[in-house]
């Protein structure tokens, strides 16, 4: 198993605070990983050092088993096989369908082409309807929705999901749970998933982490860490006590 | 009263009347300005979008010159162009002084400053998601660029109007560089000062109607093609 | 903190600018409205009832610059302040028409006749006249150097489709060259007869832009000569002369005209004195006068 992901003494400072300070991590291929930890403790900012979305101060930086220079070429190379769904589910001005073509019409992908595969992601998450209204006037958990829609239509090896269920209902909540580990399974993409809903995590993820203060307090297979955790922290954050 | 009355109707009959040397004016009015929109458009979208996304040197310093220019006198433009184009000037062996040349070099100067600087504005009130949103959907840079222009489409077409309503309105430059050649560089605000200084007000008011109604119908164009790009995007409503 | 204390000081400024701004407005305008009366308690002027007296004139005569020598003799010798409007003789004319001015002084005879003649002017006086010259580029394409015939040197402009520039605003000056050009019955017209509808500076700069013909009158060519490559091509032509005339507006027309301004303007300029002012005027500058005196 070669990993997909790999720091060492990552740190990144927004002024003279520390936000970020990762002495080891690895993530490998074909899994679902979990993020947890209280808000502002750089969830966020991990996801964007290691999606190349924010350059990191120091240590050292592998993404898909290269090492990474920051070259125009090399983030582009890389950052087409990964997709992402940001906190904010960003919609571009457009309807649904253009926000959904949005990357393969980057990657020049043929128009016949293009269409069927943003027939086929809609339909997926159960956004068909949608597909020529306005994106902007979405409720904020259809624009998650359409994100998700739109982080897959590219078919990516690595999906990074920064509280993709946040805003939506429990139901749909559910029917994303289940998409998130049908893709999981049958196309083996490697997903990244911030989330605050203890149960989603233990329900998805093989392996997780748990965040605090920028650091990782603990990593570990996701029933351990729920069983047995090491740092009094942990075991009270996994309670619900924080 | 009276006068301003004869000068609506003049104005009426003037359109009607579909006088050839009219026609010829407001035509070339169209030509200038609406050229020199398109010129202005073409390196101050450009240009305000890399002065809005590109760290360097002395940015602020150009941004701050460029907003300042956006007052720049029409009469100083000309001037400045007048003495470029002179034939005691650089540029005077083209000889482009006194033709519709010369009034759209003049008035590019003073559209570009403003397309520039307010399309920098619009661009830089965009959010960074905007930028990472594209580039995580696999976008190249330019293509992420683009977008973020593509964004800030409403703050654009803002900065075109403001720019062709004042260009359109402008005489000082035209005026200056074109020299007001009947059947050559008069165009509408030219005329008007013409009439003006013949003591013919109605006629003066008149023609000003016709360019008011000229600068409606094309803000009407402007707002329409807006309106085509934007299916989605309606007025905030405030109950 | 900082950051905001800063917006805070820049604001401060802003509004400092402003403030500053709005007294220094106000204030010159009180200044303004004290001066007056401090000179009227040191002159001995008399002061007239009513001292404001609007002046139309053509543009020719404030840019020669002999307004600013003669007026200020009128203003302190009858306490009446003089507000010159400075434009082209119909426009000049039709301010007239309108009441908006109480007097004018202008140079288009067929036009100031009909303006007398539909009730709007009374008391015409002659005060002077200037002359016109045809000025060209000095290597003379239409070969009119030296020539004392205007109508005849136009005529051969247009012959050879030379460069031309017309005022074409109508002026006094515009109305003379078309006179001219019925003289030698010739219809001007085509892409070398330029009607740019500017002041006579204006055309004058254009022409020497574009190497073509002008007509021109006197004090404005050598007011601006040295400045410009153009040279005299025709002069001395009767037809070239240019009589100025004062009228005041009819006083029954607008009963609201200050009419007595009016008169006591007409009688100054025409007096021997400002006569001989006028006759003086531009010597010791040009080394020849500006405007010969006529008035009867
Ligand atoms: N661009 C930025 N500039 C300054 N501070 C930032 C920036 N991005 C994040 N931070 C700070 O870094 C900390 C971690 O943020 P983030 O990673 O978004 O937290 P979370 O775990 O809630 O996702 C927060 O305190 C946040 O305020
Ligand atoms: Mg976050």
């Amino acid at each position: 198993m070669t990993a997909l992901f790999r720091l060492f003494n990552v740190t990144k400072n927004y002024g003279d605070r520390q936000v970020l300070n990762v002495e080891h991590l690895e993530i490998e291929a074909g899994h679902i990983y979990c993020i947890l930890g209280p808000n502002g403790s750089g969830k966020t900012t991990l996801l964007r050092v290691i999606s190349l979305l924010t350059l990191n101060d120091t240590g050292k930086l592998e993404v898909l088993g290269e090492h990474i220079n920051w070259a125009p070429s090399q983030l582009l190379r890389l950052r087409r096989q990964m997709a992402m769904v940001t906190q904010s589910s960003y919609m571009f001005e457009g309807s649904v369908y253009y926000n959904v073509a949005y990357g393969l019409k980057a990657r020049k992908t043929p128009e016949r082409e293009v269409k069927f595969k943003v027939q086929e992601s809609l339909d997926l998450l159960g956004m068909l309807d949608f597909i020529n209204y306005p994106a902007r006037k979405l409720s904020g958990g259809e624009k998650q929705k359409v994100a998700i829609a739109r982080a897959l239509a590219v078919n990516p090896r690595v999906l990074f999901l920064d509280e993709p269920t946040s805003n939506i209902d429990p139901s749909s909540s559910v029917e994303i749970e289940r998409y998130i580990k049908y893709i999981n399974e049958e196309h083996a993409t490697t997903i990244v998933l911030i989330t605050h809903k203890l149960f989603q995590a233990r329900k998805l993820a093989k392996e997780m982490f748990l965040m605090w203060d920028g650091h990782i307090l603990e990593w570990g297979q996701t029933r351990d860490l729920f069983h047995d955790p090491q740092d009094p922290r942990t075991r009270k954050f996994l309670k619900g006590e924080y | 009263m009276d006068v301003i009355w004869q000068g609506l109707k003049e104005g009426f009959m003037l359109i009607l009347s579909l006088d050839q040397e009219l026609i010829r004016v407001t035509l070339l009015s169209l030509h200038v300005s609406l050229s020199a929109l398109v010129i202005a458009g073409i390196i101050g979208i450009p240009a305000g979008a890399f002065l809005a996304l590109k760290n360097f040197y002395g940015r602020k310093l150009i941004l701050n010159i460029t907003y300042t220019l956006m007052g720049l006198p029409p009469v100083l433009a000309g001037l400045i162009v007048f003495l470029f184009l002179s034939n005691r000037g650089p540029l005077g062996d083209f000889q482009l002084l006194f033709t519709p040349t010369a009034m759209i070099i003049a008035q590019v100067l003073l559209g570009f400053p403003l397309v520039c600087g307010l399309t920098a504005r619009a661009v830089m009130t965009q959010q960074q998601e905007v930028y990472d949103t594209s580039v995580m959907l696999g976008a190249t840079r330019t293509q992420a660029v683009l977008t973020l222009i593509r964004e800030s489409r409403i703050g654009i077409i803002a900065a075109l109007t403001t720019a062709l309503g004042r260009l359109i309105a402008e005489v000082g430059a035209v005026m200056m560089v074109g020299g007001n050649i009947q059947g050559k560089t008069r165009v509408l605000t030219t005329s008007i000062v013409l009439e003006t200084r013949m003591g013919h007000d109605s006629r003066a008011l008149g023609i000003g109607i016709i360019l008011l109604l000229l600068a409606f119908i094309i803000m009407l164009i402007i707002l329409k093609l807006e309106k085509r790009s934007f299916k989605d995007d309606s007025t905030i409503q405030i109950i | 903190m900082k950051r905001l204390s800063n917006h805070k000081l820049l604001a401060l400024l802003l509004v400092l600018m402003l403030v500053v701004s709005v007294f220094a407005f106000t204030g010159c305008e009180k200044q303004a409205a004290e001066e007056p009366q401090q000179e009227q308690i040191t002159e001995t002027a008399p002061v007239p009832e009513n001292p404001q007296l609007k002046l139309a004139t053509t543009t020719s005569t404030q840019d020669s610059g002999l307004l600013d020598a003669i007026l200020p003799v009128f203003e302190e010798k009858t306490g009446y302040e003089v507000e010159v409007i400075a434009v082209g003789s119909g426009a000049a004319m039709s301010m007239g028409e309108a009441g908006d001015v109480d007097v004018l002084l202008v140079h288009s005879r067929a036009a100031e006749d009909q303006f007398i003649a539909d009730g709007f002017g009374v008391d015409r006086q002659d005060v002077m006249y200037n002359d016109f010259l045809i000025i060209g580029p000095a290597e003379d394409p239409a070969g009119i150097k030296g020539s004392t015939d205007a109508a005849a040197a136009l005529l051969k402009i247009s012959e050879t489709g030379c460069t031309f520039l017309s005022r074409g605003d109508e002026s006094g000056t515009h109305k003379k060259e078309l006179a001219i050009w019925k003289a030698g019955t010739c219809e001007p017209s085509g892409a070398w007869y330029n009607s740019v509808g500017k002041g006579m500076g204006d055309t004058y700069r254009m022409a020497d832009e574009m190497k073509g013909y002008t007509l021109i009158d006197r004090a404005t060519y050598l007011f601006n000569k040295d400045n410009y490559s153009l040279e005299p091509m025709v002069e001395g032509d009767p037809l070239l002369f240019n009589p100025y005339g004062v009228i005041a507006v009819n006083p029954e027309k607008y009963p609201n005209i200050n009419y007595e301004g009016a008169t006591a303007f007409i009688e100054w300029l025409i007096s021997a004195d400002t006569q001989a002012l006028i006759g003086e005027y531009g010597k010791d500058q040009f080394g020849q006068a500006l405007f010969i005196p006529d008035a009867k």
